[in-house]
């Protein structure tokens, strides 16, 4: 049984004590919101001893404080930070750091062993003194309410497989036995004929709202201009026809089949090697596309083909820029 | 004589008139949607959060995706261009909780006034509300904060009030017309009293958010350069699910897609105040690049210059921008903060 009250307490005492010391300037973490058990984000610094003690690890900790630092990267600039990450998070840093998005120096990692994620809005909101938040092999509770981990629908979670979190400080025993990344939803679709799996996609793609949650929360989607985006260049009377022309438009903003399908699988191609299956992004995707689904085909085509492991550890080489010689030639990749 | 008192089924013959689309709310949250009830399909009885879907009804008459007119190159060169036909047909929405009933007074009051939207005046004309009284709230709802509740008819052309196996109906508009006198024949009247004496039942308050939005108005303006703004929208990922869930938020963006170089269309999709590049100028000057200001921007929207320019609060209370948000940021605390009640 694990208690995350007291976990948090544990957390609270590290996260102070970094701040105290001035070994960190702010510490990125969960703490406790308005509308319990969910938790939000915040970054915190010396000045705000009451978001410290606000401070809080618990399973719904379902966003991503790697998402945090990327989309404040301006504000936390230059600044040494202190970040508390679940295992997917730390995967997700690991990504980052290979691709010198961020530097090791600049952070001091917490982590947070995770057994999986809970979804808060199952759960009565907690009201007055926080309750005792707690979990097992089985389930999830909270006071007196309790859902089994099958219930939340997180898939990404059930299959977690990864152990490997190396953070210079560490709260909590796992509780519950990793799983197995499992391919086996994708063989129904694997199976499918050229048509069948056009129509199969066609109606995801047709749903696609194109609010860019998906692409927003993911830890990971780090570009500073996305190819989907128009971009940032000033575009004078004196501006050339060819810079015009230099900012190609990938997709238009067109909520056409077409455009929307290029959004979704250039996302997707993009995320091959890099997709740590935090499973955000279908968490948050307002109109219930399955995303993982879709990410799955190249997360399963790069660990089976390739043996690789996204974010596995920051010394890892990335996916795409890595090479050996006994790797599968494409028709490998293909079959 | 405004109220009648029809069996259930009634309603359902009334509809079911040839070459009228019925919508309803089918499904709930993220699986839900506003669809089109099939031949063998059942309107719904009761309305509340629980029905209400992730998907706002405006999308029927303010289409993600609207062809505002295709073009054509011909073979010597001349341009034709063809405005589109924004026809839908007849369309009747049943059943929507009065939030997403409102939202169609606040589209109204911002695409029809002053200089009418083509594509959305044209389909308005063709398109009528049925509202229902709500049963259940959410733990996000926020409707009687924002001057409405579970029985306002704002935006409603019928207001439905289920009563047991009966349906009390109220007539709000003409818009209507013709279905009302098929519901009328044979129905039974009502006196305001005996309208009055069901409807009461469905005055509940929703007290998630402790607070009036008309009162805060002024303090809200005051706070126009508030810190808190920062902090408010501190872990914003500027993705669009806020505005693109609210049933009333109602910016676009007008693109060209090309077939091929010979034709195409000119598109109008959903825009959001929350995409830093919305505001993006020719020059690469942005004057909200920062995500607060974004931020700022939606709030006082919706509760401040909506408000001043039209005499209603923008948010109507569905709560789906706060239950969707994907950090937990929420407009009801915000405006509480920000109003100096919290």
């Amino acid at each position: 049984m694990r208690d995350y009250r007291a976990e948090s307490a544990r957390l609270r005492e590290i996260c102070a004590g970094l701040l105290e010391r001035g070994a960190v300037d702010i510490v990125v973490a969960w703490t406790e919101g308005d509308d319990p058990p969910r938790v939000r984000e915040a970054a915190i610094d010396k000045s705000r001893p009451d978001l410290v003690r606000k401070i809080i690890w618990s399973p719904f900790c379902t966003t991503s404080t790697v998402t945090f630092l990327k989309k404040n990267k301006a504000a936390l600039a230059g600044k040494k930070v202190g970040v508390v990450v679940k295992d997917c998070d730390f995967q997700a840093l690991n990504v980052l750091l290979q691709e010198y998005f961020l530097k090791r120096e600049n952070l001091v990692i917490i982590g947070a062993r995770c057994d999986g994620l809970a979804e808060a809005d199952l759960f009565a909101r907690s009201q007055g003194e926080a309750p005792a938040i707690t979990s097992d092999a089985e389930s999830v509770s909270v006071g007196n309410e309790t859902h089994r981990w099958e219930e939340f629908g997180f898939t990404t979670c059930i299959t977690c497989s990864y152990e490997h979190m190396k953070p210079d400080h560490v709260i909590g025993e796992y509780g519950r036995k990793k799983g197995k990344p499992e391919w086996k939803h994708l063989s129904r679709i694997l199976a499918l004929l050229p048509e069948e799996r056009r129509e199969h996609y066609a109606a995801i793609f047709e749903s696609c709202i194109r609010c860019y949650a998906c692409r927003e929360v993911c830890p990971v989607c780090a570009c500073v201009e996305c190819a989907i985006d128009p971009g940032e260049r000033a575009i004078t009377p004196r501006t050339p026809p060819a810079d015009k022309a230099g900012a190609p438009v990938w997709a238009t903003r067109e909520r056409a089949l077409s455009e929307n399908a290029v959004y979704l699988t250039t996302r997707a191609m993009h995320m091959a090697g890099r997709c740590i299956r935090c499973g955000w992004c279908e968490r948050a995707c307002p109109v219930g596309l399955p995303l993982m689904e879709i990410l799955d085909l190249s997360n399963d085509a790069v660990n089976r083909i390739y043996g690789y492991e996204a974010g596995r550890d920051p010394k890892d080489p990335p996916f795409l820029a890595s090479f050996a010689e006994t790797d599968p030639d494409d028709k490998g990749a293909t079959q | 004589m405004n109220f009648i008192r029809i069996p259930a089924g009634h309603m359902e013959t009334a509809l079911s008139e040839k070459g009228l689309r019925v919508l309803v709310p089918s499904g709930t949250g993220r699986k839900g949607g506003y669809v089109v009830l099939g031949p063998d399909g059942k309107l719904p009885r009761e309305c509340g959060d629980h029905t209400k879907p992730s998907s706002p009804p405006k999308s029927i008459i303010f289409p993600n995706n609207e062809t505002i007119l295709s073009y054509e190159l011909g073979v010597k060169g001349e341009l034709a261009v063809a405005p589109a036909d924004h026809s839908m047909g007849r369309t009747v929405l049943y059943g929507t909780p009065p939030c997403d009933t409102a939202s169609f007074r606040v589209l109204d009051s911002a695409l029809l006034k002053d200089l009418p939207e083509p594509g959305y005046a044209r389909k308005r004309e063709e398109f009528g509300v049925i509202g229902m009284a709500c049963s259940r709230q959410g733990r996000w709802c926020l409707c009687t904060s924002v001057g409405l509740g579970p029985r306002s008819t704002h935006g409603a052309d019928l207001m439905v009030f289920p009563d047991g196996d009966d349906l009390l109906v109220q007539k709000l508009t003409n818009r209507l017309d013709d279905l009302w006198a098929r519901l009328e024949a044979g129905a039974k009247r009502v006196t305001e009293a005996a309208f009055e004496a069901v409807a009461r039942r469905y005055d509940f308050k929703v007290e998630n958010f402790p607070f009036e939005a008309e009162r805060l108005v002024e303090t809200l303006e005051k706070n126009f350069d508030s810190p808190y703004w920062k902090e408010f929208s501190e872990r914003c990922v500027s993705c669009g699910i806020c505005t693109f869930l609210c049933p009333t938020c109602h910016c676009f963006d007008i693109v060209d897609a090309a077939t091929d170089e010979r034709e195409g269309r000119r598109v109008r999709t959903w825009d959001t105040c929350q995409f830093p590049e919305f505001t993006g100028e020719t020059s690469a000057h942005n004057p909200r690049k920062e995500k607060w200001s974004r931020q700022r921007q939606r709030v006082l929207h919706k509760f401040l210059y909506h408000f001043r320019n039209h005499g209603h609060m923008m948010c109507t209370g569905c709560g789906r921008c706060i239950r969707y948000c994907p950090v937990d940021i929420n407009i009801a605390e915000g405006v509480m903060k920000l109003g100096g009640i919290r």
